[in-house]
């Protein structure tokens, strides 16, 4: 066996025998090590359906964004047929990447190298001088740009490799009905554009926190109650943590003496939802979730400027090498909102959260801390501790999955792990 | 380029002294004494970068914000640093921000129109990497009887992904 068939045999078999999540034990060395990352690489961003993008920032023919799936980069653009499709950004003759900016609108990508030409729709179109170095010994219509299957569910755009992946909807399965909350409740838009910023760590932190970890805000954040943005430092404990299978998860915070969002949107609510998908955003507080493996949402509260409001967030917490990520947070707004919600909900977002928000710059440094912890010879061995509300039972709930009462608990970081051992080592 | 009055000299050198005293205030971590600079009805922005084929629309996001701030959004954030639970400033970085390539116009009587290239440099705990960001910035500072004081602030960062782990300072 080789040098590197070897190594990775090793690490498997550590996952196998020390990532345990039935006893709550999850060791360091799996945020940190590059075998452990190029095995997620291969078996988790090749196989599972990503988020790429938000159909609202693609609105019109030939509009463009690029991103990447895993640390794979690929352009997400509507074809003149109106057409969402998900293209690998790379030349079929020599590989160069083809598209540069990160977004725009264009009829045709053209590659830079050597000017071969593709259509919004992939087809290739033009090859320069083809007839005098090609002859007829080419045909085009084989060399249209790689494609990556794609669907959408209310607005989300999910792409993925997987020729055998089940469909998006089944992928998604239980959560749907929550993310119709966080984005079908009205026409849901993105703000102008997604904030973006690199963080030395593990996307699995991030991941895992968003599903898992209201209990990190009582003391990570009290910092907002004590300057009274929430009202008291437990503002995140009351609700239900939820296992929504396949590694997806959420904690629903609930419930709020009053609406979380203006009355006057609950119009528009009634109109996209049904009755008990309203009554649970009317009593909400918070939102928060990851579907698996990278993609979370958030619907927060705060008391700001006299009003009590909430904005919504969903992000992408990218893999780009074995030692960072970068975070891509967009705000998700209402259509039909008042100018004044419109106004104060994006205060609020650009406040609490992305890079420079008064709740998200302390998780940053919690993620780079473990990571560079997890990175030392000395810890990699050691189990973290995930035991939190083992013995908790589901109660009943209006919405789908096993919901458990309270929302510290690390109930969902164990199915998190343990559909992400699963992928890894082929087993639990 | 045409002839410059005294005046101009004098109003020259009263904005680089405003925004190089403003920077050692920030850089010193002395919150309440940079809000004293700040005029009750001030906007910061810090606009989205954005990578884009040339002769595209405009770069910079009309919409999206890494900061967008008024007097009540900045005493927030100051009241929260100087909190227990501020932790990704406790310990707190050492930041440098550095004015260059300073101009200064459109001096109207009371109000001045400064346009400058902003550097600011960042090193946290033991690690031994510099956070660095830069852009330009246009801030339009007011003559009052106590000093200038600073009206309105758009920073056009550089970067379309930044590349600090958050943005815990005052940029």
């Amino acid at each position: 066996m080789s040098i590197v068939a070897e190594r990775r045999e090793t690490v498997i078999e550590r996952i196998r025998t020390q990532v345990l999540p039935e006893e709550g034990k999850i060791p360091f060395f799996i945020f940190s090590d590059p075998e452990v990352y190029e095995l997620e690489q291969e078996r988790i961003f090749s196989g599972c359906w990503l988020f790429v993008a938000h159909e609202s920032e693609i609105p019109n023919p030939g509009d463009y964004v690029t991103r990447s799936m895993g640390r794979t980069k690929v352009i997400v653009v509507r074809g003149e047929d109106g057409r969402i499709r998900v293209f690998l950004n790379a030349c079929r003759h020599r590989g160069m990447r083809l598209c540069r900016a990160e977004l725009g609108n264009t009829s045709h990508f053209r590659c830079p190298y050597h000017g071969f030409t593709y259509k919004n729709t992939g087809e290739l179109i033009g090859i320069p001088y083809q007839k005098q170095v090609y002859g007829e010994r080419i045909d085009k219509s084989e060399l249209s740009l790689i494609q990556a299957r794609c669907e959408s569910y209310r607005g989300l755009v999910f792409a993925t490799w997987n020729k055998e992946a089940e469909n998006l909807e089944e992928y998604l399965g239980d959560a749907k009905w929550y993310l119709d909350l966080v984005c079908a409740r009205d026409e849901m838009e993105v703000v102008g554009h997604p904030q973006i910023w690199r963080v030395k760590t593990s996307w699995k932190i991030p991941s895992e926190n968003f599903q898992s970890d209201a209990y990190h805000t009582l003391f990570s954040h009290a910092s907002i109650a004590k300057v009274g943005l929430a009202p008291t430092m437990d503002f995140a404990y009351s609700g239900y943590q939820i296992d929504l299978g396949k590694g997806h998860g959420l904690g629903l915070g609930m419930p709020s003496d009053k609406p979380i969002f203006y009355e006057s949107l609950f119009d528009e609510y009634a109109k996209h939802l049904n009755p008990e998908q309203v009554e649970v955003l009317r009593k909400m507080k918070n939102m928060h979730g990851t579907i698996f493996p990278n993609f979370s949402f958030l619907i927060s509260a705060a008391f700001y400027k006299g009003r009590l409001l909430s904005h919504t967030t969903i992000r992408l917490w990218q893999p780009v090498a074995h030692d960072a990520i970068d975070v891509i947070s967009f705000q998700l707004m209402e259509k039909h909102g008042s100018e004044e919600w419109k106004t104060l909900t994006h205060e609020l977002y650009v406040l609490t959260f992305g890079p420079g928000g008064i709740f998200e710059q302390d998780d940053a440094e919690n993620w780079t801390n473990i990571f560079e912890t997890a990175q030392t010879v000395g810890a990699q061995d050691f189990a973290l501790n995930y035991t939190m509300a083992m013995d908790k039972k589901p109660v009943d709930f209006v919405g789908p999955g096993k919901a458990y009462p309270g929302k510290y608990s690390e109930e969902n970081a164990r199915s998190f792990y343990r559909r992400w051992k699963e992928l890894i080592v082929g087993e639990v | 380029m045409g002839a410059y009055s005294l005046e101009d000299l004098l109003t020259y050198h009263e904005v680089d002294m405003f925004l190089k005293k403003e920077a050692e205030i920030l850089d010193s971590g002395d919150f309440e004494s940079w809000l004293a600079l700040l005029e009750d009805e001030v906007r910061i922005q810090v606009p989205v970068r954005l990578t884009r084929e040339k002769g595209a629309l405009s770069d910079t996001s009309g919409s999206m914000e890494y900061m967008l701030e008024d007097k009540e959004t900045l005493r927030l954030r100051i009241e929260r640093l100087k909190s227990e639970y501020a932790w990704a400033e406790d310990p707190p970085s050492r930041i440098k921000h550095v004015i260059v390539n300073l101009m200064v116009d459109a001096n109207d009587g009371e109000r001045i129109h400064a346009r400058y290239v902003i550097i600011i440099l960042r090193s946290r705990g033991e690690s031994t990497e510099t956070d660095l960001l830069f852009g330009r910035r246009s801030d339009i500072l007011k003559k009052t009887p106590n000093g200038l004081k600073l009206v309105n602030r758009v920073t056009v960062l550089d970067h379309s992904v930044l590349g600090t782990k958050n943005l815990s300072f005052f940029i």
